[in-house]
């Protein structure tokens, strides 16, 4: 394929950016598979500059790009490198692009300061919490092997002091399987109404306890399945990410199409503190593999995003991944909700892009799509659960929302 | 497999209630305690390809309206924030919904995205 054909193929491609302001971060989780996470190197700002500015002009960008600052922890560096950052990239912003800035964080370090950043730039907010304290004091450690649920909860008091939405993201371990209404519970007395949840997963140098389990794939789902119910029953959940972000995917016209940006080049660019860049899955940078380069595609210092684009390891990894995802076509019968998984779980859990299923797929795919099929089973099955559903439905649709513009 | 008919009937009560409506609706049908959620993997792709047939029937037959016309109903967020996503192309809007939109982590799930953020 010659390069303006390439070129034209991925006009727009990227939506999301995820930095790597550090790969410091502050804690030391037992499922950690961050493999540099004890340096201390931060990103220049002119690094910041550079790759904003490469990115603003190249045929790649979308109109709307979301930053995730991300991996390790982003709020060990202070405030003012955002504030200088974040002025940089809209200076540096045409009109034709918006972006959002978001930050997935352990919520430890959240001050007032903090939430003034997130206020004044609409910033997305997640934070890592694995439920009670016990659950999550259990993996979510110190280096000396504290536990940080205190300083965690304290962040998000913070978050709900300062009015800042936000959500969670809990890591489900094999604890918390049989623990559905007790995360609840957690969730409705800390006031978490947004709640997405990561399996442990095996990544990198980390082997998944979760993943050893029994007939995990089926307690995950009768675990989402208890889950999903009863929060729904409380009316006081507003986002079930697990279930609510695949209901579009399912229950969506022929017409429309489906994109996993973990499989199409440059649709998300991921970038180091030293100005390497990457690309699908994020978590590949900083892990190392001869075949394609450590997965670094170029550096923005350096090099130019088209030249990236048709670098040795960007092609290797495409060809790869397509093989993968073309194999997953063939065979699995969630494709077309899924569109070929994730290429760091195959190559960590199956040692090849072009493997198709794994564990991963199980959990995080397979059984939320099972829950929904076999909840639309229910109601198929019972001659009054039309009448029912509507009822339902009408009455969910009253339930307080509020809009910004 | 069920019927399409009973699909579409189905669907034409889920799909105006959005997300959220429809979330809330379909969590309500409790299963009994020995079910298998697994027990629905047999046949996916077909069943999912049923569906699909069932939602374009619904937005055709005008049951429940057409997603990318809602895109336009700035008056009902709930309902925006289904078409705002184009129907799974991934979606990213000026306009938010605070109770489920952008800010919390939800619009990038219309495409399979990446979930650790």
């Amino acid at each position: 394929m010659s390069n303006d054909a390439l070129v034209c193929e991925l006009n727009g491609v990227m939506d999301t950016v995820v930095v790597q302001p550090t790969p410091f971060c502050n804690i030391a989780c037992t499922y950690c598979y961050l493999p540099d996470r004890d340096a201390k190197s931060v990103i220049a700002v002119d690094t910041v500059k550079t790759l904003f500015r490469k990115i603003f002009a190249s045929p790649y960008a979308a109109p709307e790009i979301t930053i995730i600052w991300h991996a390790g922890e982003p709020l060990v560096v202070p405030v003012a490198f955002y504030r200088q950052a974040f002025e940089a990239i809209e200076a540096l912003r045409t009109e034709a692009i918006e972006v959002r800035h978001s930050f997935q964080t352990n919520g430890m370090l959240i001050t007032s300061e903090w939430c003034d950043l997130f206020k004044q730039y609409e910033v997305g907010v997640g934070v890592s919490i694995d439920g009670p304290k016990p659950l999550h004091d259990a993996h979510r450690v110190t280096r000396s092997g504290r536990g940080t649920f205190d300083k965690t909860m304290g962040g998000i008091r913070c978050l709900q002091r300062e009015g800042v939405p936000f959500h969670v993201i809990t890591v489900v371990g094999k604890d918390h399987l049989d623990n559905p209404d007790r995360l609840i519970d957690f969730y409705i007395e800390s006031g978490i109404e947004d709640v997405c949840f990561n399996v442990e997963e095996s990544e990198g140098a980390h082997v998944s306890s979760l993943f050893a389990a029994s007939d995990l794939q089926a307690r995950y789902a009768k675990f989402l399945t208890r889950f999903w119910s009863l929060a729904r029953g409380t009316g006081k959940f507003n986002f079930i990410r697990e279930i609510d972000g695949l209901l579009p995917l399912v229950f969506r016209p022929n017409e429309s199409l489906m994109r996993n940006q973990q499989v199409i080049p440059f649709a998300m660019l991921n970038v180091d503190c030293h100005g390497n860049v990457s690309s699908f899955s994020p978590e590949l940078l900083g892990y190392k593999h001869p075949a394609y380069n450590d997965f670094i595609v170029g550096n923005i210092l350096t090099d130019e995003l088209e030249d990236m684009m048709q670098s040795g390891a960007m092609q290797a990894m495409r060809r790869d991944i397509e093989a993968g995802v073309q194999a997953c076509q063939a065979e699995c019968g969630y494709f077309s909700v899924c569109g070929g998984g994730a290429p760091v779980n195959k190559l960590s859990e199956r040692g090849s892009f072009r493997a198709t299923r794994t564990s991963y797929c199980a959990l995080a795919q397979i059984a939320p799509v099972d829950v929904i099929l076999a909840a639309f089973d229910r109601v198929a099955d019972d001659p009054d659960a039309i009448a029912a559903l509507a009822k339902a439905s009408s009455a969910a649709a009253q339930w307080p929302v509020t809009a910004v513009t | 497999m069920k019927l399409p008919t009973k699909s579409v009937k189905i669907l034409a009560a889920l799909l105006p209630a959005g997300i959220l409506g429809m979330s809330a609706a379909l969590a309500s049908t409790a299963p009994s305690a020995e079910a298998d959620p697994a027990a629905a993997s047999q046949g996916a792709a077909i069943r999912l390809a049923a569906i699909r047939d069932a939602v374009s029937s619904v937005t055709d037959q005008g049951i429940a309206e057409d997603p990318m016309a809602m895109d336009q109903n700035k008056d009902n967020m709930r309902v925006a924030w289904w078409g705002n996503h184009r129907w799974g192309n991934g979606g990213w809007h000026r306009r938010r919904w605070v109770n489920g939109g952008w800010r919390n982590g939800g619009w990038r799930n219309w495409h399979n995205g990446w979930r650790n953020w």
